[in-house]
Parts: C-alpha cells; structure tokens; sequence
C-alpha cells in the first residue's frame, strides 16, 4: 500500500500535478498511516528520487522546483489535517537550515512531528544567518535546536552556528542535533561539528530529541 | 578569451554573460573566459573538470558528455570543497579534431533568478504561516471547550446552591412559622424548633463554606514542585490516624510528579478519608498503586469496602451529595473531582456494589497550563 502511494506521488510530482498528489496522500492518511509513516515512506523516498531523476537529467531544475513546492503544500494540507491540540505544549525547538542551505524539507517534517508530539517549535527556514540564530535561540531560549546541512561545503558554518550558540551567554544549553544528508553519509560528523547528536532521519530525531530533552526513558 | 570562428573571424568570449570553458581531451580546463575563476574565488585552468564539478549531482553527467551523449542543455552545478555555484544549464559542444568540450553557460536573466528566490522565500513562509494558523485554530477550539466546560461547572454550581440551600431553609421556615403560631406554645417543642432552627442555621454555613471552597478549587496556581507520592500519603495516611483495624497498602514504586502541593494533597486525603469512613467492618483493606498512563499517571485508591450501587455513581460527583444524610457536607468528592479537572486530569469510579469502589486518578506527569476554571471572578 505504502509502495503504491509512494509511486502514485512521484508520478503526480513528475507530472506537476498537484491534485493527484493531494489525492495520493489523502489516500494514506484515510487508510489510517501516520504522518510520519507518510513522510517517512511516501514524500521522502519520492523527492529523493526527484533529486536523482534531475541528476540523470529526466527533470528540469524547473520541474524539481515544482516538485518541492508540491510537496510543501502536500505537508502543509496533511499537517492541518492530523493536527490535535495540546494543552502542554513544551518543549521548545528552534529549527534552522545552516547558512546557504536550501534544502528544507527535512527540517519541515522534523517540526511537524515534534509538533504532533506536543512540542513548540519555530522553524526558521533556509539559509539562516548565524547572527540571526543565536540571537533567536537567546530570545527564546528553546529545550533544542535542530540544523541542517546537505552538503560539504555548508559544514563549516553548521560547526561556526553550533560554537557560537554554545558561547552565547544562555541560563541553560539547547541540545542541539545536526541533520541532513552529509551527516547521514558521516554520522561521526556530527559530533566534529559540536552537535549533541544526529539522526537518520526526522522520526528518529523526534525519539532522541524526547529521550534527551525530556529525558523519558520511553523514547530511547 | 578570444576564439577563432574562421581565418578573418574572431569573438571575444570574456563579453559573454556566463561560463564558457574549453576542456580538453585529457579533461583538464585548458581555457576560460574568467567567469568561473570570479565565482568561485579559484583559478581554474589546468583543473581536471571533475575536480570543479559538484560530485553528487554532475559529475556522473559529465561522464555522459565524454560518453557521446547529447543533450540541448546540461544542468550542471559548480563548485570546490568551499563554495557551490547555483545550478546553470550548458551546453557541451565538441572541439574540432577531437580535442575536448567546449562548455558554454546559457545566461539566465538575472531578474528571472531573483524572482524563483522570491517564490521559494514566500512559498517556505506560506508553509509557516499556515502551521502557525492550525496550532492557533486547535487552541482556539481548545479554549471554547474550556469554558464550555467552565460554564457547565458554573451552571451546575449554582443549581447545586439554589437547590440544596433551599432544604435547610425551608426547614429553618417550617420551624420558625411553628413558633409564631400560638395555638403550639408547649416549651418542650419551642425549645426542640428552636435547637433545629439552630442546627439548620449551621448546616446551612457549612454548606456556604463547602460551595466556596469548591468554587475556589478550580483555582490553578504556578507553584509546581516535585512531589514523592509515597512520602506524601505515608504523611496524609498519619494525619487521617485510620483505626488498627483498616490496613493501608501504598505500593513501593509510587512516583514522583511535578505538581502542585496542597491539591493533589487534598484529592487523596479525601480519597483515603472515603475510604477509611465507609470501609467494611473486619479485615478493611486500601491499597494505593500507580501505573504509568503515557503523559498522566494513573492513580488508583481502592478498597474492599460495601462499594457503590452503579445507581448512585453518577450521583457521588454532585456538590452536596451524601451517601448518609447528615453526614458531612457531600463536598468531598466533587471537590475532588473539580482539583483534578482543573488540574487537566480525569477520574473515574469503577464500583460493584458489595465488592469495593477504586477510584482512578489520572494526573498529568508535568504540569498542563493553567486553564483558568476557578468559579471565582
């Protein structure tokens, strides 16, 4: 089932049909998936294979364009139709792309999934200045910070944001998790660039992020 | 850069608005018109190409244009371990007598650029507006439930108020409009009337006392601490002094929570208190245990006493209900049963009559945010 939606998504997302995409996931969240099982299963594998299928020049940089905006409107429908308030809702996170970085999709589901499991979190968007995240994360002080990087060259400045916050002048540190694909292909990265950990990918980070921030022994 | 298009005929290629490279057959950048060594920061003649092509999304396509293959336009993205360029569409064009590639950068109009920024930027802050809408709309609706609930509680107080008051007073009328008759003048009964007028008078402040005390119960305060339930009931299970006979059980693996002190105190010493007043007559049993219910813990307080008819169970949450009439003010549970709304918790009565009553507390692990339910305005 899952298989099925998953090609039924891309095709939609080849074919820059927005429509057929919202009916594809529509169709895993009435069959009862969870949204990260969606995300997890069905959106990331597909815009992964988008990103492959432009390497292999089959799309456009146009086309992939349109293939990510899908998808975030697709995100942004799913989120508002599994969202249930809490009353509690801490911990915070603040959630930023390293500066440069244009790839966001996987910080999105990260905080879609924290928020589902009752945090607060703010996500700041690509490329965010370090200046402008160490002033945040002293605004609002967050439980967490999650940064994210894609590629090589980005790497420097996750480690320059992840040492400038942990010199800011704070009342307590924010566990702070590095994500994206250079840390996946080098997981000991993560801990080069200072980062308290790194995940595989957004339903992960969401258990480390519970085990280590509130500290509940359930999550690990 | 000047190239050579026939023997009279030449173009100079440092006017043209993107990259053009020649790479020759042994893959090196043999010429540039200078625009790749401006972005990047880096000369690059003499580079093997691959070395200057992003390795994950153009160097297996550089492969391909040495392999034969053809395209209008190769999107290609530039760049060394420091710096990546944005992704350009080229054009490979073999050289003469099999000497390399000539790759040739389409312009883009800048404008063009700048405006699929633009889309990307209000497409990420649409996505963030509308996350930011839904959390807003669910505390919205959370917040009408709340007083929806609120005014329930208030509704209900007031006819509890009105209804119940209304028994002592009609009685204290009964008695007083006995004394003003002449025809009944027998001291005897003047002093009895007047000794229930008394004991009405009273019941009726107890009853005022008890409506103030619950409609305060709803008061949520911000002093949270962290509280060894074990530690807290031993302390409570004292003070309640049960007879020797009742045995109180408090399981050895009760939890510590973050919560407010003194009511969370008063849930269970009215709980054990219950438990302690109507107990069976030999061999009375409490027992106290916890068990972990996701973000609440479950609290259980059961006894082995006469139990509840299932026809009474509704009843016990009412302000001013009693299972013996005269007995206590018929607060106790429904002040418990406020604190532990009030404090985002549930409880529930599961009884059979003739074989105990367990009440379950189920009290959030970490404080919820105050939900403001006090009656008092």
């Amino acid at each position: 089932m899952t298989i099925a939606t998953h090609d039924a998504y891309l095709a939609a997302l080849r074919a820059g049909d927005r429509h057929a995409a919202y009916r594809a996931l529509d169709a895993a969240l009435d069959d009862g998936r969870e949204l990260g099982q969606v995300y997890l299963d069905v959106v990331q594998p597909a815009m992964r294979e988008i990103g492959r299928l432009w390497q292999e020049d089959e799309l456009t940089v146009a086309e992939e364009h349109l293939a990510t905006a899908i998808t975030e409107s697709a995100m942004s429908r799913m989120f508002e139709r599994v969202f249930v308030w809490r009353d509690l809702r801490t911990p915070r996170l603040l959630a930023a792309c390293a500066e440069e970085e244009r790839h966001q999709m996987g910080l999105r589901m990260l905080c879609d999934l924290l928020e589902l499991a009752g945090w607060e979190t703010t996500y700041l968007g690509a490329s965010v200045p370090i200046e402008s995240l160490v002033d945040l994360v002293r605004k609002h002080q967050p439980a967490a910070v999650a940064i994210s990087a894609t590629i090589a060259p980005h790497v420097p400045r996750v480690r320059d944001a992840i040492r400038a916050i942990r010199s800011a002048p704070l009342p307590s540190q924010p566990v702070i998790a590095v994500g994206g694909r250079v840390f996946l292909n080098d997981p000991p990265l993560a801990e080069r660039v200072g980062a308290d950990f790194t995940a595989a990918d957004a339903a992960e980070a969401v258990r480390l992020f519970e085990k280590r921030v509130r500290r509940d022994p359930r999550a690990a | 850069m000047t190239v050579a298009l026939s023997p009279t005929l030449a173009v100079d290629l440092a006017a043209w608005p993107g990259v053009v490279l020649h790479i020759d057959a042994a893959g090196k950048v043999s010429a540039s018109n200078g625009q790749l060594e401006a972005r990047l920061g880096a000369p690059v003649i003499g580079r093997p190409v691959l070395d200057l092509l992003d390795a994950d999304s153009s160097a297996a396509k550089w492969r391909r244009i040495v392999g034969g293959a053809t395209r209008p336009a190769w999107e290609l993205i530039f760049g060394t371990g420091e710096a990546l360029l944005e992704t350009g569409a080229y054009s490979a064009i073999p050289a003469s007598e099999g000497d390399g590639f000539w790759l040739v950068e389409h312009p883009t109009p800048r404008r063009l650029t700048a405006l699929a920024g633009e889309v990307t930027t209000i497409n990420t802050e649409l996505a963030a507006t509308q996350r930011r809408l839904v959390v807003e709309q669910g505390r919205l609706a959370h917040a009408l439930r709340e007083l929806e609930r609120s005014n329930a509680a208030l509704d209900e107080f007031a006819h509890a108020v009105s209804h119940d008051l209304k028994a002592p007073l009609r009685g204290i009328r009964q008695r007083v409009d006995a004394l003003l008759d002449p025809a009944a003048s027998e001291p005897d009964r003047r002093a009895a009337d007047l000794t229930r007028t008394r004991e009405l008078a009273e019941r009726m402040r107890q009853m005022i006392d008890a409506a103030l005390a619950y409609a305060r119960a709803g008061r949520v305060s911000d002093r949270i601490e962290a509280i060894d339930i074990g530690a807290l009931l031993r302390d409570v299970v004292d003070y309640l002094a049960p007879p020797a006979e009742v045995t109180v059980d408090l399981a050895p693996d009760l939890p510590t929570i973050e919560t407010e002190r003194v009511p969370f105190e008063q849930v269970f010493r009215n709980l054990l208190s219950n438990a302690i007043t109507y107990r069976r007559e030999t061999a009375a049993r409490i027992a106290v245990t916890a068990a972990d219910a996701g973000a609440r813990w479950e609290l259980v307080v059961a006894d082995n006493g006469p139990g509840i008819p299932e026809s009474q169970q509704q009843q016990v949450w009412r302000l001013f209900h009693t299972s013996r009439p005269g007995d206590g003010t018929g607060l106790g549970l429904a002040l418990v049963k406020r604190i532990v709304e009030s404090h985002g918790g549930e409880i529930e009565l599961r009884s059979t009559a003739g074989s105990g009553a367990a009440f379950h507390v189920y009290w959030p692990k970490h404080p919820a945010r105050a939900t403001g339910g006090s009656l008092e305005r």
